[in-house]
């Protein structure tokens, strides 16, 4: 027998040596320039950002903490530092349809000189306004023509008048209007004096009173047509007045915009609109003070300003302000919203009623990043409602156009707007993980079309020299950019090899950044708590030991039950159809190893392997695959040739909620294999490694957290020197075990097997030779292969013989 | 000064009221006053006798100015109208005299309207009228009722048109007659009352009067202890005082009804030129 050897203790830790770096303390490295360990996320990134088609969005996807935002951003900036300002936008009201407020697109900086130059107009138009209006000219010119209107009245009353004064009537004032009354003397005629005159007076008088209301009449009817002409009259004139005061200050800023059409377009707006509107820059006039035709006139264009009074209808928003930037944007919305990414619409509640207008127009994100950068986090954005198909939909039209979320779904009826949508030119990079990535792959058609690069961030990196060096110096960036302490070389080291333990990995190291940096700074703390300037491996230590002390406190419970006895654990002695198996369980980002005792009995059956855990639903998927596996290996393996009439049960101990993953199915199997052949197995030994068909032992997960487990248990107890842990030795590259453990190998006390095979492990295990067939295609006797062999030709036969006699 | 040396007593105010706009603005002007010098207001409105008499006409006719249709005009229907203007009248009275809290009483009268104005106004200190009634044109020529009372009321009167509310500065002419006194007293009385600055244009032929009535003047108002600013018009024509009147703001204009300087041509003038409310002190 060939017993397999305990591993030695330099494949237990993999050490990265101080004396390989050629500083002292971190405050003699340069700072890193570049990212180490992205180059295919880095590459990706740089094509998404010169590959300037539509669609070519960069999706960055990797985990938590590998530094996704910190490189999108960094090369976004080191673009769009060289790249164009992007142009400003403002909206500003739009005089024909007032709902639907005009864009306007200007050179960066030129929108809030527009704005400032469109303050300084309405103010200058205001006094020039009212100066106009206030003239002797404009005064009596108006005078004259509401004069016009009157004298044109009084000589047709006049003309009445005349008329009755000649037959000896009179014009006179009625409550709702005028009559012809006959009088005598300056006194209306009474009805007695009337009935004194002779019958042919009488009807002269009536006859004459007909008359002239009928001429009363006609003179009133042209009134109307009067009115009508002098308020054309009156218009033309504030038109005329009007033009005259403001052309100049408009033809200056025409001057000044010249070439950019879309403000020529406006300027010439507000030109038309201020002499529509003139009132409103008018100061208020008493009521009915100096003219009667004004009040009359001037009513319906009083009545047009009530929408949009004169301080806000000639105001720009700006809503995109370039006139400080450098470059282009890069902006990160850390809160995207519907309203952050597209913008919104504000109300202000008047009367009650909810108003709105252009100058309430709110830029969002992508306004801001128009031209630019923009960076959002992927499950932010798919939380928050509808954000994500708006987002596409502005990226599929290529332009941002602005809708209230309450009015797309019919929620609010309140006055809203529709602002004239701006074209959107800005390159995305979205933030997820993986699963994000491609569960949006699978069920948005639209995704692919939009996200086309894929940045995949690495989680590992190679654990090169040249690589421990890069690092090195991103921990001395990390440490200058943190204002630390400095690290000395052995401090850099331990990080290092610490990465590699994040990694699960002695020939890698952790691209989560997030984490180490965590590391740098608490190490930071404890060398300051021990009151030192330069941080050491002990403070390294001290701050991953605290890390674990502060997320230990369950596993320590779970340790202490098993001390106890109330979970069943052995570390001595030997056990048929007993084995300890071992698990990982995650708390948080803290994972630690935890034995379990697995147990098999067997009997006579139908070849049928139960696993408890399945029946009950306890166990996942993958657990179930294991056990099934090891049942067909069984049977392939020992009773090729005949029915394998056994039936196995399977079984966590003590396990009351779920198993999954198939790492315990080497251990189930030596569980199985003890039972049958009736051969007990070392309690003092645990076992992990998932097992093939053919009886392979493969690697599994978790492995360093496993041998720990099993490591702390048997320390707790008292090491005997017998125990140890058997692990896959495809999984020997993955160790990075604790200094203790290590210590523990070195001084005799524990060890650590890499098996390959089903025969190393149950040789281990129990110390009794699994065997090879000889050339007759039988085990040596008296081997564990042997036993099982024949345990199972028995079993055969019984249940041959079992049902001859039921046939019987 | 002479022997008009007592103070002029303004204690019942007669306004004419015909809930015209202008009649309106007489009512505030004369509320605005009495609050003032703290005298009572006496309402009046006149129905119009030659109306009532028109509408027992069988063929009066009524064209509206805006629905030149001939409507048949029947007396029920007029008394009806006046009625219901006399209770608008009334009730901007009450509200405004209340408001102010100003004692007053509402009267209603039928009769030729500037008989029965000039008759009432015989029992009161000062009456407040509208510069014209109700006008189909709107327009703001001196009425004819307004024109009667200005010649022929035996107390003083306040002319107020449409839209018009009094103001300071009050402004006061001043020839050294004995009504001129009269008037700067009340000016000054109204002065004292909103403890304004009086503003008084001294009006005579030739400089060395001028001086001597502004020392007179002064010295009468500086014993009430009113501040005062001094204008001189040494040419006393009218032109020449409505440009005078137009370049100073004036609030209210204070007036002898009669002037020998100015003639009696210039009252009408006056009032037919200038927008601020204008008291004729008689």
């Amino acid at each position: 027998m060939t017993q397999v050897k305990p591993l030695p203790i330099d494949v237990l830790y993999r050490r990265t040596d101080p004396g390989l770096f050629d500083f002292e303390t971190t405050d003699q490295l340069k700072d890193l320039v570049g990212i180490i360990g992205q180059a295919r996320a880095v590459e990706a990134v740089q094509f998404g950002i010169g590959m300037k088609r539509q669609g070519y969005n960069i999706f960055a996807l990797g985990s938590v903490g590998v530094g996704k935002h910190s490189i999108v951003g960094q090369f976004f900036e080191q673009h769009a530092a060289g790249e164009p300002v992007p142009s400003d936008w403002c909206y500003v009201h739009n005089f024909q349809e007032p709902h639907k407020p005009q864009a306007l697109c200007l050179p960066p900086g030129k929108g809030a000189e527009l704005r400032r130059d469109m303050v300084q107009l309405v103010e200058v138009l205001r006094t020039d306004l009212s100066a106009a209006f206030d003239s002797e000219e404009y005064r009596t010119r108006r005078q004259a023509i509401e004069e016009e209107f009157k004298d044109r009245q009084e000589s047709a009353f006049k003309q009445v008048e005349q008329q009755a004064q000649e037959r000896g009537l009179a014009l006179l004032q009625t409550p709702s209007g005028l009559a012809i009354a006959p009088v005598r003397d300056g006194q209306v005629l009474s009805p007695d004096e009337v009935q004194k005159l002779s019958h042919e007076e009488q009807q002269r008088m009536e006859a004459d009173v007909e008359q002239l209301q009928h001429a009363l009449q006609k003179a009133l009817q042209q009134f109307p047509r009067w009115q009508r002409e002098t308020r054309e009259k009156v218009k033309a004139l504030d038109g005329e007045i009007t033009n005259a005061a403001i052309g100049g200050h408009i033809d200056e800023l025409r001057q000044k915009y010249a070439g950019l059409a879309a403000v020529e377009g406006y300027l010439s707006a507000v030109q038309q609109d201020v002499a529509d509107n003139v009132q409103g820059f008018l100061p208020q006039e008493e009521e009915g003070q100096p003219t009667a035709v004004m009040s009359e006139v001037g009513d319906d264009a009083a009545l047009s300003q009530a929408e949009l009074p004169i301080s806000r209808r000639y105001q720009v928003n700006l809503l995109v302000d370039h006139s400080s930037s450098q470059g282009a944007p890069v902006i990160y919305e850390d809160n995207p919203t519907y309203q952050n990414l597209v913008g919104r619409v504000e109300h202000i509640a008047q009367m009650g009623a909810l108003l709105t207008d252009f100058s309430l127009i709110k830029p969002g994100a992508l306004h801001l990043a128009n031209g630019g950068y923009l960076i959002l986090d992927v499950r932010k954005v798919l939380m928050q409602p509808y954000a994500w198909e708006e987002l596409k939909r502005a990226l599929q039209a290529g332009q941002i156009q602005i809708t209230a979320l309450g009015q797309t779904l019919s929620l609010v009826s309140t006055m809203s707007l529709d602002p004239q949508p701006i074209p959107l030119d800005v390159k995305i990079a979205l933030l997820g993980d993986h699963a994000l990535y491609y569960t949006l792959f699978e069920t948005d058609p639209d995704f692919d079309e939009l996200f086309k690069v894929q940045a995949d961030f690495e989680e590992e990196m190679d654990r090169t020299p040249g690589n421990q060096d890069l690092y090195a110096k991103l921990i001395g960036t990390m440490i200058r950019q943190a204002e630390l302490r400095p690290f000395d070389r052995a401090a850099v080291a331990r990080v290092i090899e610490h990465s590699s333990r994040l990694a699960g990995d002695a020939d890698r190291l952790s691209t989560r950044m997030r984490t180490i940096a965590d590391l740098v700074r608490e190490a930071d703390y404890w060398a300051g708590q021990a009151g030192r300037d330069v941080a050491v491996a002990a403070d390294v230590q001290r701050a991953i030991d605290a890390q674990v002390y502060r997320s230990d406190r369950v596993r320590e419970r779970m340790q202490e039950n098993v001390l106890r006895g109330t979970i069943l654990i052995d570390t001595d002695g030997s056990k048929v159809g007993q084995v300890n198996g071992l698990s990982v369980l995650q708390l948080g980002n803290f994972s630690f190893g935890q034995p379990s005792r697995i147990t098999a009995r067997v009997r006579l059956g139908k070849g049928e392997v139960v696993d408890i855990e399945r029946e009950v639903e306890l166990s996942g998927p993958i657990h179930s695959k294991g056990v099934l596996i090891l049942a067909s290996f069984l049977g392939a393996r020992y009773a090729a040739d005949r029915p394998l009439s056994l039936s196995a049960s399977l079984v966590f101990e003590q396990s009351y909620s779920g198993v999954e993953g198939d790492s315990a199915s080497s251990a189930e199997l030596y569980a199985l294999l003890s039972a049958i052949a009736e051969a007990p197995i070392k309690q003092s030994l645990a076992v992990t490694g998932s097992v093939n068909q053919h009886g392979q032992v493969q690697a599994i997960g978790g492995v360093n957290e496993k041998i720990e487990g099993f490591f702390d248990l048997c320390r707790a107890r008292g090491l005997t020197g017998d125990q140890g842990v058997l692990i896959p030795a495809s999984n020997v590259k993955h160790l990075m075990l604790r200094q203790d453990v290590v210590e523990a190998v070195a001084a005799g006390q524990f060890q650590v097997y890499a098996v390959e095979t089903i025969d190393q492990g149950i040789e281990l295990l129990t110390g009794v030779p699994a065997g090879k067939r000889n050339k007759a295609g039988s085990y040596p006797q008296g081997s564990i292969n042997h036993r099982v062999e024949a345990r199972l030709a028995e079993l055969a036969k019984k249940r041959v013989e079992l049902a001859r006699e039921q046939e019987a | 000064m002479s022997g008009e040396e007592r103070e002029p007593v303004i204690q019942r105010i007669l306004v004419a009221l015909d809930a015209s706009p202008h009649s309106l603005a007489a009512l505030e002007a004369a509320v605005a006053l009495a609050a003032d010098l703290q005298a009572e207001l006496m309402g009046l409105f006149v129905e119009d006798a030659d109306l009532l008499r028109l509408a027992g006409l069988p063929f009066a006719r009524e064209l509206g100015l805006y629905s030149p249709a001939p409507r048949r005009l029947d007396e029920p229907q007029v008394e009806r109208a006046l009625r219901a203007r006399a209770r608008r009248a009334e009730q901007a009275l009450a509200a405004m005299a209340d408001r102010a809290q100003v004692r007053w009483s509402f009267r209603v009268a039928r009769g030729t309207i500037s008989a029965e104005l000039l008759a009432a106004a015989a029992e009161a200190d000062l009456i407040s009228l509208g510069r014209a009634g109700w006008s189909p044109t709107g327009r703001c020529r001196v009425g004819s009722t307004a024109r009667a009372v200005l010649s022929q009321a035996s107390g003083s009167a306040l002319i107020v048109r449409q839209g018009v509310h009094l103001r300071l500065p009050i402004v006061a002419v001043f020839d050294g007659s004995a009504l001129a006194a009269k008037a700067l007293a009340t000016a000054a009385r109204l002065a004292q009352a909103k403890e304004a600055e009086l503003l008084v244009l001294v009006a005579a032929d030739d400089l060395p009067l001028t001086e001597q009535l502004q020392a007179q003047a002064a010295g009468w108002l500086q014993a009430r202890g009113v501040g005062v600013r001094f204008r001189q018009l040494t040419e006393a024509a009218v032109p020449k005082l409505m440009h005078m009147l137009k370049t100073e703001w004036c609030g209210m204009l204070v007036l002898p009804a009669e002037s020998a300087l100015l003639g009696d041509e210039a009252l009408t003038t006056l009032v037919e030129e200038l927008d601020f409310p204008i008291l004729l002190v008689r």
